[in-house]
């Protein structure tokens, strides 16, 4: 390792987490956040902008340097000071912590949620880009970028096309050309740092999201078991776009959540700017994003002031496709395909053909009891999640508990739906596609259910004294 | 009760934990730790991806000039084709190649057509 190198790396994500901080206070409109919270967004929402900055020097045709990128972001920020919004990087005091002192409990939480934060850093650093999607959809794509100095201009056309999937989104490449300009160079060991630090964040998204509603020593214990959960660990260190995908899907409907909670403008738009960003990293994140409204629309239909929520939800909508449709414009001005899927193809026939493969069925519920009661790779969250909604399943259904309850129920449902739309060869059986994926896929939505376990123990009162 | 239930499954929970790390550095992550630990970068990507190939891709990395062209005629496994775009790239792969790269008798091989 190069000293450096690493020293650039290190100074890089710090000036990228200081750009999504940027961010993140010009959007909260004022409204402050724990320190940590903000940084934590900030790293998300930061390598997500400078990474798809990458995409407008693109149209613009030109080269996007490490200056050229930062320039914008260093233009606000003087602005900022100059015209006195200094006041604006204030943050929330952090009020909640001042319960007493940590608990012998606590501490071990934390020592649990530190030992896999430290081994998912370990894992990603320790050895170079190996898995098969990490280095054929996602390492190719970047060493591309970074060595013509950004996107050449018939990358589009012809030169992803060599590799699988060229309709997939291209964000986790750009992060990593990204990081490669960061550096200087190619190096296919310290480019892995972009996942482990999405680990990181979404740890701490997630507790200060818990705090909203639980004590420290509950929202710590919840915190704890989403950081245990072997197959998030293990995906948060191999290079695989899930895990990124994962973080910005389950800021996008907490923030969604917390906005209908408290109604806080801020919160709507960072919820619609991560699921945009979700839409960028996998095609599963536009699945994502129309569970997410549909679960808004609801929320409008059943609680809101019609007029004012229609303007809401017009406005979070606008948000999401006016970020992420770009995308969409150059799959299908280049032509772009996805082998899985094969959505060049698809339309309504296929929708309704979906319905004559009803007979993978079996293989498709087969697969999901599998991650279900799989406690290798995620001990005992699924069981924990039944248990409980056996146990509470009028109360899942009540109030504002309903939302995530049917988001889950949505998102478990279009995944498993998902599966009849693949088309297949006639007798080639659908087991190596379920089994191959499916578990990826349950990383998803895997915060989103640890989550919801810790409202409903909230709801029931399970932890209180 | 309902707390008592839940520091149950918690202790549960962190049994499993405790269980599936330490099974996971027995059964070989450990040894894997240790042997990635004491190799430089570069050794690293051998151990990964296997020292005949590493070293079949540096091999073909010296002899094609940064432009040259190649075809993929077959190969040991599919990542082996991604790996060598991979490490081979900015060479490109072209129907009308330089070389020709193809996997027999154990071995991959390099010829210049």
């Amino acid at each position: 390792m190069n000293l450096i190198g690493a020293i650039r790396l290190i100074l890089g994500l710090t000036v990228t987490t200081a750009v999504g901080w940027l961010f993140v206070k010009i959007i909260s409109l004022g409204e402050k956040r724990p320190f940590l919270e903000e940084k934590a967004l900030g790293y998300g929402l930061g390598i997500a902008i400078l990474s798809l900055s990458f995409i407008d020097f693109w149209f613009l045709g030109l080269k996007p340097t490490f200056i050229y990128i930062l320039l914008p972001w260093i233009v606000v920020f003087i602005l900022l000071i100059i015209t006195k919004r200094i006041t604006l990087f204030r943050t929330q005091a952090t009020r909640y912590d001042a319960e007493g002192p940590i608990t012998f409990l606590e501490k071990f939480l934390l020592f649990g949620i530190s030992v896999e934060v430290i081994h998912s850093f370990f894992k990603a650093l320790v050895k170079p880009i190996e898995a098969f999607d990490s280095v054929a959809m996602y390492a190719i794509r970047a060493k591309v970028f970074f060595e013509a100095g950004g996107i050449p201009a018939d990358f589009f056309k012809t030169i992803t096309k060599a590799f699988p999937n060229s309709g997939h989104p291209p964000m986790i490449p750009l992060a990593e050309a990204w990081i490669y300009t960061i550096m200087g160079g190619l190096n296919d060991l310290l480019v892995k740092i972009i996942f482990p630090l999405f680990f990181v964040s979404l740890i701490i998204i997630f507790y200060f999201a818990l705090r909203g509603f639980l004590n420290r020593k509950a929202a710590l214990i919840f915190t704890f078991i989403l950081a245990t959960i072997p197959q998030l660990n293990h995906y948060a260190s191999i290079g695989y776009a899930d895990f990124a995908l994962t973080f910005y899907f389950t800021a996008g409907f907490i923030y969604l959540f917390k906005w209908m909670r408290g109604k806080i403008k801020s919160d709507l738009f960072i919820s619609a700017i991560s699921l945009a960003f979700a839409c960028w990293v996998k095609l599963e994140g536009w699945a994502l994003f129309l569970c997410c409204a549909l679960i808004f629309i609801l929320f409008i239909m059943l609680e809101f002031r019609k007029r004012e929520g229609f303007i809401r939800l017009i406005t979070f909508l606008l948000i999401v496709l006016i970020l992420a449709s770009p995308w969409l414009f150059i799959v299908k001005s280049a032509g772009l395909e996805n082998e899985v899927y094969k959505f060049e193809s698809i339309g309504a026939n296929r929708f309704i053909s979906s319905f004559t493969n009803l007979d993978r069925l079996p293989r498709i519920l087969y697969e999901f009891q599998k991650q279900f009661f799989g406690p290798k790779k995620w001990n005992i969250v699924w069981i924990i999640f039944m248990a409980l909604f056996i146990l509470n399943i009028k109360t899942v259904f009540r109030g504002e508990l309903k939302y995530p309850t049917l988001l889950l129920i949505l998102v478990i449902a279009a995944y498993g739906y998902s599966y009849l739309l693949i088309p297949l060869k006639p007798g080639e059986p659908i087991n190596w596609n379920v089994g191959s994926t499916l578990s990826r896929l349950f990383i998803h939505f895997t915060p989103l259910a640890v989550y919801w376990i810790a409202c409903v123990c909230h709801k029931k009162g399970y932890l209180e004294n | 009760m309902r707390k008592r239930i839940v520091y149950s499954v918690l202790a549960i929970w962190i049994f499993f934990w405790i269980l599936f790390f330490a099974r996971g550095l027995y059964k070989g992550n450990l040894r894997k730790y240790r042997a990635l630990l004491s190799r430089s970068a570069e050794a690293r990507i051998s151990y990964i991806i296997g020292a005949e190939f590493h070293s079949f891709l540096k091999e073909a990395m010296d002899m094609m000039p940064k432009d040259a062209t190649y075809r993929i005629a077959s190969e040991r496994k599919p990542i082996d084709r991604y790996r060598i775009i991979y490490y081979l790239y900015p060479r490109k792969i072209s129907n009308e190649p330089d070389y020709n790269i193809y996997y027999k008798g154990g071995q991959y091989i390099l010829r210049k057509l």
